[in-house]
């Protein structure tokens, strides 16, 4: 089986978007640093990681912590990932799918 | 009795099984659960045991004639049911403290669960608890500094601390891991953890590991200011190179190291913990490999005897199992070897499957380390059957929220001092734990999100009980 | 972006970002729940102690002992009027509230009970 090179979209996602890509995928919508329609199918990875550090950059001036936001991005980051617990746990994820494998 | 130059299980039987023996306060005692071949008697196969395990392997030397056997020699002094089980019986063994080395737990191992276990009488084997004279503790090192003084070190009193493995988020540059131990430590954890597997590899070398994990806390330190740590694990394929990088460790300023005391040896282990003690580092043990020895009932080691060998050996954490979460554990058996680990003095209670009055003497405890497994909603009960004097790990209940890891550091960070805060007031909190979460959650969004990612757990104590009890 | 308004890092937003230990993910401790923490403190045996210090030195194992422990009080309320005393006396300083277990020789619990303006 050969890795596959390009990013399959968050809308494509396993786990129904719950994985690390998808996390970092949200917290660039809530930012504005892509539109929300982008679910940046065909982008390759090194692609995602400069993605995930403009993230994390702007994560830093909130302390990493949603309840930090101001406001207006608290909102927006509430509606984002709503929307997406939401959708995932149609898909059939569960918290304990995060805690199940671990001994 | 003549000495003759013979040996076989009769003549065992003679000279080991010596049901009028009284222990002596600095003998070594171990229990034994026995499941002999069919057809032997009890006292012969016990016998054969203290035999195997102490002198009885020197036997079919000529030169033992030249020995004083009658000094030296394991004394089975007593012999009990196992109850609910008669496939089985327990076997009581008495040592004399100088069969064995001072302070080398690996000397005792070796006579102990060595030959013995391929003995051809036996049908299985299992070590399930051993009592270590005060004498003989006080010859060991112990634990690098214990638990009083890693509170001191941190500056954390009156909470269990909190901690995280931290699992490969996008590849495994040691860049992007210490990009992760970052957000768990300025999300309110103490610890990130170094996953056992998290050695060497070619994909991340230790060396650029340690730096960027050292900065992570370094800034996370000066953002909370809070004392962190992440537990570097040195475990490495010599022990020159596992000093190596715990110099190394050291050098950059980290506080905490981690070994794996089974996998790594205990030779290996003995060294760290030494070594840590002069240098005041504090040691976090992980216990890879620990279900090969200790899973079969009948066969093995019991953990609580990897437990105390650990304690003496020495380490300031170690990973203990949860009574709560998925893991199969038995609550009282758990709860047992906790306090071998934390307790100064802990009595014989077969209850909890302790055979032995221990004494600790002066030795530092160390903290019993809860993972695998749990999450949000296991908080409450966490608390309130570790105590403080623990580590509450959450992996996958800390990386797994649906925010992200900083966001799942918070949860827990809030949730354990609201359930600190609540016991405190007398609150019960097994009972009103979702209560308490749901008030502490009205401030805290993190929490509220963690909370509706995992499901309630809903406590009933007394449902696993495998320790050996009658059942028929 | 014109959503996103800059702000600053949280090394320098030190009021929102430093932390103190037990509790200080909570929200500040009431006059009612530092009473209930006390009570605490003296059914488990522990002498009571109060500590403070200017926030800049917060990071610090050694803040300015506040008078001395309190050995053997067992009485909430005059442990109360030293805290309040304490925090009069010293209205822009962290003040914790300290639990020295004799038998472990070491604190058994601290927790901030008035907080000052972090820096």
């Amino acid at each position: 089986m050969s890795r596959p090179d390009k990013y399959i979209g968050i809308d494509n996602e396993v786990n129904g978007g719950m994985t690390t890509i998808g996390k970092i995928i949200r917290d660039a919508w809530v930012f504005g640093l892509i539109e929300e329609t982008e679910t940046c199918k065909g982008w390759n990875f090194a692609g995602v990681d400069a993605l995930l550090d403009k993230v994390n950059k702007e994560w830093d001036k909130y302390g990493c912590l949603v309840s930090q936001l101001p406001p207006e991005l608290f909102e927006k980051h509430q509606r984002i990932h709503d929307k997406a617990i939401a959708e995932a746990r149609a898909a059939g994820w569960s918290g304990e799918a995060e805690t199940d494998d671990e001994k | 009795m003549a000495k003759t130059y013979s040996a076989g299980v009769k003549e065992y039987r003679e000279t080991y099984w010596m049901p009028d023996y009284t222990p002596k306060d600095t003998d070594i005692l171990a229990c034994f659960k026995i499941t002999p071949q069919d057809g032997v008697p009890r006292e012969e196969v016990a016998a054969a045991v203290a035999a195997e395990s102490s002198t009885g392997t020197w036997t079919t030397v000529w030169t033992d004639l030249l020995t004083d056997l009658d000094y030296y020699k394991g004394r089975c002094y007593a012999i009990e049911d196992v109850p609910g089980d008669d496939t089985c019986f327990y076997a009581f063994v008495a040592y004399p403290i100088d069969l064995f080395e001072e302070g080398s737990v690996v000397n005792i191992l070796t006579s102990l669960v060595g030959n013995v276990f391929g003995f051809k009488a036996l049908r299985a084997l299992r070590l399930e608890d051993i009592r270590f004279p005060v004498a003989y503790v006080m010859t060991c090192n112990g634990p690098p500094q214990g638990i009083q003084v890693e509170r001191d070190i941190l500056n954390k009193y009156g909470r269990p601390l909190l901690g995280c493995t931290i699992k490969p988020k996008l590849g495994l540059s040691a860049k992007n891991y210490g990009r992760a131990c970052y957000e768990g430590l300025r999300g309110g954890l103490d610890f990130t953890k170094d996953d056992e597997n998290v050695n060497s590899q070619p994909f991340m070398r230790w060396r650029h590991r340690f730096d960027f994990v050292m900065e992570a806390i370094h800034k996370a330190e000066a953002e909370t200011g809070e004392r962190k740590g992440h537990y570097l694990n040195v475990t490495a394929p010599t022990a020159d190179e596992m000093m190596r990088r715990a110099e190394y460790a050291k050098e950059i300023g980290a506080p905490i190291i981690m070994h794996d005391y089974l996998t790594g040896g205990l030779s290996a282990n003995t060294q760290l913990a030494q070594w840590c003690q002069n240098n005041g580092m504090l040691l976090h043990i992980h216990r890879a490999m620990h279900a090969v020895l200790d899973r079969n009932p009948h066969h093995g080691i019991h953990f609580r005897v990897l437990t105390k060998i650990l304690r003496l050996s020495g380490g300031d954490h170690l990973h203990s199992g949860t009574v709560v979460g998925k893991l199969e554990g038995d609550r009282d058996a758990t709860l047992g070897w906790i306090d071998i680990m934390r307790d100064s003095f802990i009595k014989e209670d077969r209850s909890r499957g302790i055979f032995f009055d221990q004494d600790w003497g002066s030795m530092p405890g160390v903290m019993p380390v809860a993972s695998g497994g749990i999450h949000v909603w296991h908080m409450p009960a966490l608390v309130s059957i570790f105590g403080d004097d623990s580590c509450l790990q959450f992996g996958g209940g800390t990386l797994g929220h649906p925010w992200g890891n900083a966001a799942g550091a918070a949860a827990n960070r809030v949730a354990v001092e609201a359930c600190v805060e609540a016991r405190n007031m007398g609150v019960e909190l097994e009972k009103e734990g979702k209560d308490i979460l749901t008030k502490a959650a009205a401030h805290s969004p993190e929490l509220k999100i963690a909370m509706e990612t995992w499901k309630e757990i809903k406590f009933e104590f007394d449902t696993v009980d495998k320790i050996d009890v009658a059942h028929k | 972006m014109s959503d996103v308004q800059d702000y600053n890092s949280s090394l320098s937003d030190a009021a929102q970002s430093r932390k103190y230990e037990t509790f200080s993910y909570l929200p500040p401790l009431s006059a009612e729940s530092a009473r209930a923490q006390i009570q605490y403190i003296v059914d488990k045996g522990w002498n009571p102690g109060i500590e403070h210090t200017e926030p800049e030195n917060a990071i610090s194992n050694y803040w300015y002992m506040w008078k001395l422990p309190m050995f053997g009080e067992t009485d909430v309320d005059v442990i109360m009027a030293e805290i309040e005393a304490c925090h009069k006396a010293h209205p822009n300083n962290h003040v914790r509230l300290m639990g020295f277990d004799n038998f472990a020789q070491s604190a058994g619990t601290a927790m901030v009970v008035h907080r000052g303006i972090s820096v």
